[in-house]
């Protein structure tokens, strides 16, 4: 295993940590030579979230194609690839298994660097593939279907959560809604588009924690109360309400996420905020990130949305990191379900 | 033809490097749960008990299940992702087939003794689905290959060849002898050339429903029970392997390889093997969803 530094850094990339099969091939820790994600919708919607068995079933039939295309999309081949890395951490066992197990098959055939990685500061990563070299030194907000946490990144990148939802996720809460209104699955794109067309200011919901003084989510109470307010008012699920029902309700998660995530940049004296995570792709997120973060003067940094979703470019980006670093994983590291940063 | 295999339907890993029947270099490991932990170790170690490297291997196999979810799916990733980067052949192996060829090994010797007799040999391997179910198909043993042949394993002078001779058949536990004796009197699969078949026994089923061997005593078989083959073991994958390998050379117009001996060598890859190596699920998978779990 000589001699591979001196290769081109070219990162092979392998995310398999939820519902989407990712792979993805970057040159020089920025450069995207090719992004392949394969998604699951269909099959999960029925069920309005992921089926942790269902996914992995998926993973497995597709993973290899999905490799395959990554490297056939990157104009390169395997023997160009300098180091391979994986998302091994948190996420759904079985689904991690799939995209680990052919990590390693990679590494030992082709005899290179094996590299795994928290998908979780791979999300914090994932703007370093459009503005390389970023610095630490900000508040990052990483908000999905599985994760709505708060993360202090201090200006050497030592990471350390500052709060995180005590129940559900946002994006959970969008599924469970749009789900619960019987909107389609995933929820937070439906919401998100009809939310548009609707008054967030008409149907007062409550806005979680809030005023809790500390950095936590909490999601959970917001959807008992939307539907405890539609047993009391069941008129507000009538196609002409329905539209301000679910802005109300997308306004109370923008607001405590766009609200608490400024409050902590204040509070540790940074001046630049990270948003990433699939719920980054929400059109009212994104406006009202905008907004208060130029009234505050704070540098905003949201990655463009395909790379905010769970894709595998940026697990090949913290790859990069990694590789120069020389902090290698061994062929025999496990999966994990839960990992802090 | 060098084939590495990799068993990880069970509790119990096994992987193993066969140069050809006879010469073959395994390693089980036993500790639940850690496959994912030592898969990798394990083919290296298997490899360097071989004196060989993985580019050595021109043929990946791997046991498809059923069996243990996350297990099976390790061992399949790591297979069919070798495969791709070698750009050799993967072959995904079913759990029952692996289960017969083990029968076959583990008790070549009376097989053969009775086949010599001309009486007729049938191979059961069940497994333990779960939900009190087992899994199961009939193979059958002979002297003589056929197309339907699925593997073969030679003894002293003779092949023995081995074909599937009824369908797959899930049924409860309880039932299991009573629907035993009903596939054998319906399904067109015995051709008795001499008295009764001899039915060599084995698998998960055999071992975690001790009931299953006495409630099929009452069929006028003779049955044999082979404890030794319940475990799988990398070695009956690369049996199977190795047979579908000479099959897709045969199947070409080219002459057929001794094991022992490399596979001709083409312009083009002759051996395809799987396209895509998939697990084998017994059943679908559906979720349980809680009412109040909007």
């Amino acid at each position: 295993m000589n001699g591979f530094k001196e290769k081109n850094p070219v990162i092979l990339g392998i995310e398999t940590s939820c519902d989407d099969t990712c792979a993805a091939v970057v040159a020089n820790g920025s450069s995207i030579l090719s992004n392949v994600v394969a998604s699951q919708p269909q099959i999960h919607e029925k069920y309005g979230g992921v089926v942790p068995e269902l996914a992995s079933r998926r993973h497995i039939e597709v993973i290899g194609v999905i490799i395959a295309e990554a490297i056939l999309q990157s104009g390169l081949t395997l023997d160009d690839i300098g180091a391979v890395s994986v998302t091994n951490r948190p996420g759904l066992v079985g689904s991690l298994a799939v995209g680990v197990g052919a990590a390693k098959a990679i590494a030992y055939a082709k005899k290179i660097p094996f590299i795994a990685i928290n998908h979780l500061k791979a999300h914090l990563f994932s703007n370093m593939l459009v503005n390389p070299g970023m610095g630490g030194g900000f508040i990052g907000l990483i908000v999905s279907g599985g994760h709505s946490s708060l993360y202090n990144v201090e200006p050497d990148w030592k990471i350390t959560e500052i709060g995180r939802t005590v129940d559900d996720a946002a994006g959970e809460a969008f599924d469970k809604i749009s789900r619960f209104l019987n909107l389609g699955y995933p929820g937070g794109p439906v919401i998100d588009r009809l939310a548009k067309q609707g008054d967030p200011s008409k149907i007062e919901l409550p806005k979680p924690m809030l005023s809790s003084g500390d950095f936590n989510f909490s999601f959970s109470g917001l959807k008992t109360a939307l539907i405890y307010k539609t047993k009391k008012e069941p008129q507000i699920t009538n196609p002409s309400n329905l539209n301000d029902l679910v802005a109300s309700f997308q306004n109370s998660i923008v607001e405590v996420l766009v609200e608490k995530t400024i409050r902590a940049c204040q509070k540790f004296g940074y001046k630049k905020i990270l948003v990433s995570g699939g719920v980054a792709a929400n059109s009212r997120l994104r406006e009202q990130f905008a907004a208060r973060a130029g009234q505050e003067n704070i540098e905003l940094y949201i990655p463009p949305i395909h790379l905010c979703m769970d894709n595998a470019a940026m697990v090949a980006c913290l790859g990069y990191d990694e590789f120069i670093k020389g902090n290698y994983s061994g062929l025999g590291i496990d999966v994990y379900s839960k990992s802090d940063l | 033809m060098q084939i590495l295999g990799i068993d990880s339907s069970t509790k119990n890993l096994s992987v193993g490097f066969s140069q050809d029947d006879a010469r073959y270099f395994g390693v089980n490991f036993s500790k639940e749960a850690a496959f994912m932990v030592n898969i990798i170790s394990c083919i290296d170690n298997v490899l360097k008990k071989a004196g060989k490297s993985i580019s050595d291997v021109e043929a990946f196999s791997v046991n498809i299940g059923p069996g243990d979810f996350t297990g099976t799916r390790i061992g399949i990733s790591v297979a069919k992702t070798l495969a791709l980067v070698t750009e050799k052949p993967a072959y995904g192996i079913r759990a029952l087939d692996a289960c017969a060829a083990g029968i076959l090994v583990n008790s070549a010797a009376k097989i053969n003794r009775l086949l010599q007799k001309k009486e007729s040999i049938l191979l059961l391997p069940v497994l333990d689905v779960k939900r009190n179910e087992v899994f199961f198909s009939i193979y059958e043993a002979s002297l003589t290959g056929g197309d339907n042949s699925l593997f073969e394993h030679k003894f002293g002078e003779n092949t023995i060849f081995i074909s599937k001779v009824s369908g797959d058949h899930l049924v409860d536990s309880e039932n299991f002898a009573d629907e035993l004796d009903k596939i054998f009197l319906s399904e067109p699969i015995i051709v008795t050339v001499g008295g009764k078949p001899s039915v060599f026994v084995s698998g998960t089923g055999f071992l975690n429903y001790k009931h299953l061997f006495k409630d099929i005593r009452k069929i006028n078989y003779d049955f044999y029970l082979d404890s030794k083959s319940a475990n799988p073991d990398a070695r009956f994958l690369n049996i199977c392997s190795y047979f579908r390998a000479a099959c897709e050379i045969r199947d070409q117009g080219l002459n057929a390889v001794a094991w022992g001996q490399p596979a001709p060598q083409t312009e083009k890859p002759i051996l395809t093997g799987d396209k895509n190596v998939i697990p084998l699920y017994v059943r679908d998978f559906v979720p349980f969803i809680k009412k109040q779990d909007i």
